[in-house]
């Protein structure tokens, strides 16, 4: 008797698990006895195992994801106000506003057509500044200012790290925390700015002069829109 | 079920959820964006901030695995729009067109980056059904709900692509 071969259908069906348990048993004994089968088989397992790659881990998505969507979700025109209030509030106090290149958040910095927004989050450890003297947090925050200033010319919205502190559980509750949590290790947010601008390669150009990058901070770039 | 737990705002059922899925879209988006994994992250992070806004309106009408891999494809879908009429960054359409540059005459299994190129190269309905089995992990019947085609297109076409790889990298080695 002739023996069946199995088409090439079943020998891949077979790499993908999607035969029955009498299915794989009739068709791994058929393949051990065939070596033309034996020999297709090879070269369709071949091609599998190349195309099944290591899992890539990625770490804490899940409470990322959840701080980005309950900050999407406190981003509600009357959350706004409140939230323009406090970044007018942080930047009176760092004494950044009347630079000429900053404004306060506000409900109209999305608009429809314009160049994406960004989010550049600076995560620094908090007692590297509770360690310093005066004098070593004034150049710091100078050397911070200079590089602030050298993104002239854009519109750009700043806020500092009470907003995800004592004033952040203003957007809603578990957020402050959330925000904490979500920063790796012993970093913790610090500030942020919002700035426009053609792509993400260019936001990525002005933060690598950023001057926390020198001091083991970390700086995060994320598209917020469009 | 972890899903109504999430549903009911379980931040512990939620990041189960988001890590067990997160692997496998990220190697889907990052295949589909010609091998950009930041860009892949982003998409992975927008699918799974829209699941976490749909949880509890969430029937569960498809899988939930189905459910992320279709808002991945349509947002990969967007990106690559964007890109085009942006017209920044490298064309996906290019990396998709040439591939990495290959050195001939290396074993297949031995080298995923000569299978990619050849992947890049296949027809969109193959290539689909190839990063959907291998990239996303789904199963046929996940494939047939996703790409909206009946279960033996699905084992028809993968095995095509399949094939076709084979044939494409045994051709590289006679040169």
């Amino acid at each position: 008797m002739t023996p069946v071969h199995p088409p090439d259908e079943r020998l891949v069906a077979f790499l993908a698990g999607e035969l029955t348990d009498s299915e794989r048993s009739d068709l791994e004994t058929h393949v051990a006895e065939c070596p033309a089968c034996a020999a297709r088989y090879g070269e369709f397992e071949a091609v599998d195992r190349a195309l099944t790659g290591p899992s890539v881990p990625l770490a804490a998505v899940g409470r990322r994801v959840r701080f980005r969507a309950r900050v999407a979700a406190a981003r509600s025109p009357r959350r706004l106000v409140v939230a323009a209030c406090v970044l007018v509030a942080v930047g009176v106090a760092i004494g950044w506003i009347g630079s000429g290149t900053v404004r306060p958040a506000n409900a109209a910095i999305v608009r429809q057509g314009d160049s994406p927004l960004y989010m550049v989050i600076f995560n620094e450890d908090p007692r590297s500044w509770a360690d310093t003297s005066a004098a070593a947090r004034g150049e710091r925050s100078a050397a911070f200012g200079q590089w602030f200033r050298s993104v002239g010319g854009r519109e750009v919205n700043l806020g500092g790290a009470q907003l995800v502190r004592g004033e952040g559980r203003r957007y809603g509750p578990g957020v402050a925390e959330a925000a904490m949590r979500a920063m790796p290790g012993s970093l913790e947010m610090t500030g942020f700015i919002v700035i426009r601008a053609a792509s993400h390669d260019e936001v990525a150009r002005l933060v690598r002069r950023n001057p926390i990058l020198g001091r083991g901070g970390q700086v995060i770039v994320r598209r917020l829109y469009p | 079920m972890l899903v109504r737990r999430a549903a009911r705002g379980d931040d512990r059922a939620f990041d189960i959820l988001a890590e067990r899925h997160a692997p496998a879209l990220l190697r889907l988006a990052t295949h589909r964006l010609g091998g950009d994994r930041v860009v892949g992250e982003e998409v992975v992070q927008d699918a799974l901030v829209r699941l976490h806004r749909a949880l509890p309106r969430f029937r569960g009408m498809s899988s939930l695995r189905t459910w992320l891999v279709r808002i991945t494809l349509n947002l990969c879908a967007d990106e690559a729009r964007r890109r085009r009429r942006a017209a920044r960054h490298v064309a996906i359409e290019e990396a998709d067109r040439h591939g990495p540059v290959l050195e001939p005459g290396e074993s297949v299994a031995d080298d995923v980056a000569r299978v990619r190129a050849v992947i890049a190269r296949l027809p969109d309905g193959l290539k689909t059904v190839i990063e959907l089995r291998y990239d996303a992990g789904l199963s046929y019947l996940e494939i047939s709900e996703v790409v909206g085609c009946p279960l033996g297109t699905v084992g028809t076409r993968l095995t095509t692509a399949l094939r076709e790889i084979r044939r494409e990298i045994a051709l590289e080695n006679s040169k």
